[in-house]
């Protein structure tokens, strides 16, 4: 259903006056069609009580995504990975993504999402035991319920200033590149996403505001986005514990050339900060005093450029993204004890696929890319690189089947061998 | 593994059909209408094509609120080839992955023609586009590009 903020109340009165309309069966494309044909007299009855009704509220709307997956890994006799990734093949729910939004009057909008996950459950203890999170089930004599938990991916009130700016306040997606904009797995080519974007090198979210628009001047658009959150951090939803504002922007370009192309450029600057809370103690000659703790601290910055080629059933991509980390005096991480240095997480990657409108619509794709890691205490040159071919299917626009192979080699890291990776998974929005 | 699974991309490549030609489309004009005295005369294409994206978009200082035909219609799937450079498959999976990058849904898609004509003449802001036979005088058809229905340049016409 349109959300244009105008046409709220038209929309919202037509949707209740015409309730046949919304009993008819689900149709592969999204949209509804609110009433029968042919019933001009209808019309007039609607249009005629929409004034009546016109209250600037429309529906919540409700939707989402999902998926589900079958993964097997193959590792090499004595690899490191075998005490990190599963040697067994396994089903699993992956995403299970819930969007509520509604129109609150003309040009606001509430939105947010939220992710239903099985954690704690498949979290694992230090000891490498599991997790079972479980508790007395009322409802079920008291067996044991496993338990699991939401995290909110998106929570903000936008307003549409006008055709040009748009703001969001709240929690929102870091807008740098394709992949974390595209965000939901039906919307996604392949299985997983790259490397570089799992591992964050832009905060996937951030809390704060969020201003962007566009301009379109013939087959050229000019977009912008605009960002000052609490930046990185561990409570960074709710709280920035070095209060310094974190600063991000991206440009992209869309251009007629080659089909229809997309050039980004995207920047983010900001400091983490760790810092355990303050606890109360005693001194020497046992006055009250308030003992601080050491806390890890570093300023960073993010620059990323992407390129989106669509041509017919075509479709090239590719992102270049880097990380500078660099911790502040005192504040510096360690591992195995000993400290990290600062240091730039650089990676890339292509993919290309191809979209026939036969087989399921199927795409076949093939992406390959590119990490190299930032320095750690003991580990230095480590790169990644990743090799991933697969089939993509659509057999109508919500559902989406895939099946890939992906091929993992780490340099400069004794015994990790090449990891291969089979993956099966349906994704489907709802 | 990877090596087989390249081996089978090479293969559906090589062998699946090229994409089937386009269905014969009914040799009518569309026509893009507006309330009769709404101020808009004319829009550009990339506007149109903007509006019925799901961007926001004003014209004659009212946003617009684009209303589609149904998505089985022949004069759908026209104007979303035509105006939006999209195949009936590739729209469907447009909005369903808009919708998922948390923009707005697709155009609320009226059921015929009739109820185009009712929804645009009572809303100022409210766009459609139907076949020019079936223009009331409630309505009033604007131009693309600056070009109106029988000229030269005019992107919907008659085959």
């Amino acid at each position: 259903m349109t959300v244009q903020p105008s046409g709220l109340a038209l929309l919202a009165a037509m949707s209740l006056l015409t309730p046949a309309a919304l009993a008819q069966p689900a149709s592969p494309d999204p949209e509804e069609v609110p009433a029968s044909p042919d019933e001009p007299d209808a019309t007039d009855a609607d249009l005629a009580v929409l004034d009546l009704a016109a209250t600037d509220e429309a529906h919540l709307q409700i939707f989402g995504f999902m998926d589900a997956s079958w993964t097997g890994y193959r590792l090499s006799a004595g690899s490191l990975w075998r005490g990190y990734l599963p040697t067994e093949t396994t089903f699993g729910i992956g995403n299970l993504n819930l969007y509520l939004t509604r129109s609150l009057a003309e040009r606001w909008r509430s939105f947010f999402e939220v992710r239903f996950t099985y954690a704690p459950a498949t979290a694992t203890r230090v000891d490498g035991s599991a997790n079972h999170a479980t508790a007395p089930d009322p409802a079920n004599a008291q067996r044991p319920l496993t338990w699991g938990g939401v995290s909110i991916e998106r929570a903000y009130l936008e307003y549409d200033a006008t055709d040009r700016l748009t703001v969001q306040a709240g929690a929102f997606l870091t807008p740098y590149g394709i992949w974390n904009v595209d965000h939901g797995s039906p919307a996604i080519v392949p299985i997983a996403p790259p490397w570089i974007i799992g591992e964050e090198l832009f905060p996937k979210q951030q809390t704060g505001l969020h201003l962007y628009g566009k301009r379109a001047v013939g087959g050229y658009t000019l977009a912008y986005h605009a960002t000052v959150s609490n930046g990185r951090g561990p409570f960074q939803a709710f709280r920035d514990l070095d209060g310094k504002p974190a600063l991000g922007a991206r440009l992209e370009l869309t251009a007629p050339w080659l089909g229809l192309t997309h050039l980004g450029v995207s920047g983010y600057r900001g400091r983490f900060t760790d810092r355990p809370a303050d606890s109360l103690g005693a001194d020497a000659m046992g006055n009250l005093i308030v003992v601080e703790r050491p806390g890890v601290s570093y300023d960073e910055w993010s620059a990323g450029a992407d390129v989106l080629i669509e041509r017919g059933p075509l479709r090239l991509q590719a992102e270049l993204l880097a990380n500078q980390r660099s911790y502040r005096d005192g504040e510096r991480a360690l591992q195995s004890g000993l400290a990290v240095p600062d240091g730039r997480f650089v990676g890339g990657y292509l993919l290309a696929g191809y979209r026939f409108d036969r087989f399921w619509q199927v795409m076949p794709f093939v992406s390959s890319e590119l990490a190299r890691l930032r320095p750690g205490a003991v580990s230095h040159d480590v790169a990644a690189y990743i090799e991933t071919a697969g089939l993509n299917f659509r057999p109508v626009p919500n559902v989406v089947l895939k099946v890939q192979a992906t091929a993992l080699t780490v340099k400069n890291v004794p015994l990790t061998g090449v990891v291969e990776q089979l993956s099966l998974q349906a994704a489907w929005a709802f | 593994m990877l090596r087989t699974f390249v081996l089978i991309v090479v293969a559906t490549l090589v062998t699946a059909p090229t994409r089937s030609a386009v269905a014969d489309e009914p040799a009518v004009t569309l026509v893009v209408v507006v309330a009769k005295d709404a101020k808009v005369t004319s829009l550009s294409r990339a506007d149109l094509k903007r509006a019925f994206s799901g961007e926001a978009t004003t014209a004659g200082g009212v946003r617009l609120v684009p209303f589609n035909l149904p998505p089985s219609s022949d004069e759908r799937a026209r104007f979303d080839r035509i105006i939006l450079g999209m195949a009936p498959s590739a729209v469907g999976r447009y909005w369903v992955d808009r919708k998922i990058r948390g923009g707005s849904g697709a155009p609320r898609a009226l059921p015929s023609a009739t109820y185009v004509v009712k929804v645009v003449a009572k809303f100022p802001g409210a766009i459609g586009y139907l076949p020019a036979s079936q223009v009331t005088s409630g309505v009033k058809v604007i131009a693309i590009d600056g070009d109106l229905p029988g000229q030269a340049g005019y992107p919907l016409g008659a085959r």
